[in-house]
């Protein structure tokens, strides 16, 4: 630059852009980063090892604040405040242990083996998760934030009740199953 | 924008209101730790001296740890290493409230960073906001591609207000605050209506670990455990039991004996 201006003897030339080049900026040269995943709103609950499977229901909060339960015994329910399937955070479910007469969906749950496969499933699109953890807590030991809170993990939180039944209190118990995700179809 | 709430060694979470907190010791304010100090070692969290997080390495997001409100002291230290304290904090939290700590700027300079969580959620709506934590980043503006920016000139070490936008799928763009070059291009941001997000740009614009955008969804709506039963199967298994128990009662005195369930009720 400094050069130029002490040539004042040169004759002025217009300056000439080269076109050849694109003088946009292109995208391939922006530094990208990818947000898009493949989540969806479960519609079908699959455990092939405890003989789930099972329709699932949106729920949200009952009078009392707590997640609330499918209308019917056989089917789960999808806390509509958390996470989609396949998505990063807690999807979490819940099933009835019984009703009045006997075993509901998720009767067996405790049962569940560690490295198990759970599926969710809508219309072609499948999400598959494998059982890491199956704990049984006292309802007012159930870890709470790991099971509702937001989180950076992809996994799914099962819910149904456990331990001795009293006619007031319900069940004493809650069993906990987590899974990760391992892979989206 | 919105200067971090404190910055340094210690930092005290200063509240303008003093709410009711109950007395029953059960209310809880969930925290949880992000370690965007790009050349720190993984490191281990303390809470007042007992170890809540082991090994986090750069761009961990810790789950929301449960912790009643209070007052507390904060302590990163190397992973495995519980006598050299990295950089330490005070913390005041409130019931009901959730917190993000986090561990940023380049070891020699490393601050611990604390900022509330927003946790009310409103339909169809996502709440949004920047923490600016790549140490070696310019002011950036954060914009819809080729748009005006939702966010503007934040500096290192600033976390925005959060911003209000409708549910959806974003492209956006990291600019140097002011300019319409793109530093980072954010394709299909997902932002889920009822849900509050934070975007921790970290790393390193020259270097490694590089510059990225780390988006989290922010608090939760908390429920309490469903109630998943209505007795059915504890009635089967206590008559199942008591039949067990009288067969062998029967076998061992030799006679059967006959009991009915529920007999003082």
């Amino acid at each position: 630059m400094g050069a130029q201006a002490e040539a004042p003897d040169k004759p002025f030339v217009m300056p000439t852009a080269e076109f050849a080049e694109p003088l946009v900026l292109t995208s391939k040269q922006v530094d990208r980063q990818s947000f898009h995943s493949k989540s969806f709103t479960p519609e079908r609950l699959v455990i092939p090892s405890i003989d789930v499977d099972a329709s699932i229901e949106a729920v949200g909060k009952d009078e009392a604040g707590r997640m609330d339960t499918p209308s019917e015994v056989d089917q789960v329910g999808w806390y509509q405040y958390g996470a989609k399937a396949g998505a990063t955070g807690n999807v979490v479910l819940s099933g009835h242990l019984d009703d009045l007469n006997g075993p509901a969906i998720f009767a067996n749950l405790g049962q569940l083996p560690l490295g198990e496969m759970v599926t969710l499933q809508r219309e072609g699109q499948v999400a598959t998760y494998e059982v890491v953890s199956v704990k049984q807590y006292r309802l007012d030991q159930v870890p709470l934030a790991s099971i509702f809170a937001a989180t950076q993990a992809k996994r799914i939180q099962l819910i149904t009740c456990a331990g001795p039944y009293d006619e007031n209190l319900g069940y004493r118990d809650r069993i906990v199953v987590t899974a990760h995700l391992i892979e989206t179809n | 924008m919105k200067k971090l709430m404190s910055l340094l060694g210690t930092l005290a979470l200063a509240f303008a209101f003093i709410l009711p907190v109950s007395a029953d010791g059960h209310e809880n304010a969930m925290v949880r730790v992000l370690h965007a100090s790009p050349d720190a070692p993984a490191v281990d969290v303390y809470v007042d001296g007992e170890v809540a997080v082991e090994g986090a390495e750069f761009k961990d997001l810790t789950d929301y740890l449960t912790l009643p409100a209070g007052d507390y002291n904060v302590e990163i230290k190397p992973a495995g290493d519980a006598e050299t304290v990295v950089v330490s904090a005070d913390l005041s939290i409130e019931a009901g409230k959730f917190y993000t700590a986090a561990a940023i700027g380049q070891l020699e300079n490393i601050e611990i960073a604390a900022m509330e969580d927003d946790a009310n959620f409103e339909d169809g709506k996502s709440k949004v906001r920047v923490a600016h934590f790549a140490p070696d980043a310019p002011a950036v503006d954060v914009a819809p591609k080729g748009g005006d920016p939702l966010f503007s000139n934040l500096e290192f070490k600033a976390v925005s207000d959060y911003g209000t936008l409708d549910a959806g799928t974003y492209d956006l763009e990291v600019r140097p605050a002011g300019a319409t070059d793109v530093v980072k291009a954010l394709d299909g941001v997902a932002l889920e209506g009822g849900k509050n997000y934070t975007a921790f740009a970290i790393g390193l614009l020259e270097g490694e670990p590089a510059f990225e955008v780390l988006l989290a969804a922010d608090g939760g709506e908390m429920a309490m455990a469903p109630e998943t039963g209505q007795g059915g199967l504890a009635q089967t298994a206590s008559m199942n039991w008591l039949l067990a128990a009288a067969v062998v009662g029967a076998a061992a005195a030799g006679f059967y004996v006959f009991r009915r369930q529920k007999q003082d009720a």
